[in-house]
């Protein structure tokens, strides 16, 4: 049994905590769990002509958003 | 396992990731809940996708 309250965390805090605990799943399936909570837009579909750009331009936009959360 | 239209939608994003992009790959999984595809990426670990059965890219 894990005695870390997961639910304690942020989504951000979370992340990091499975990401530098890998041996954790309960913390890995919490965080699923999270995402799961959220409705994220679909970005692209399997047979869509602009598949490759429209993942590229999610990349960058990821990329784009870590880095003004971390010079904020 | 993962469907055809979530393989193929997997090695897209993961050519655009690693060879364009040149950012690596953490996590791939399957989140058994949904079923979803799940990818972990970027030199921060900051970029990340999910892949429905039915080949939306999330």
């Amino acid at each position: 049994m894990s005695s870390i309250n997961y639910t304690a965390m942020s989504y951000q805090e979370l992340r990091r905590y499975f990401l530098t605990h890998r041996d954790d799943n309960a913390a890995f399936q919490a965080y699923l769990a999270r995402r799961r909570e959220r409705s994220r837009p679909v970005i692209t579909t399997v047979n869509d002509p602009d598949f490759d750009s429209k993942i590229q331009a999610s990349i960058r936009q990821q990329i784009a958003e870590y880095q003004s959360g971390n010079a904020g | 396992m993962p469907t055809d239209s979530q393989l193929g939608c997997l090695y897209r994003i993961s050519y655009h990731l690693t060879y364009r992009m040149l950012q690596p790959i953490h996590l791939v999984c399957i989140d058994g809940r949904t079923q979803n595809l799940y990818v972990l990426e970027g030199q921060n670990e900051e970029i990340e996708f999910e892949v429905t059965p039915n080949g939306e890219v999330l």
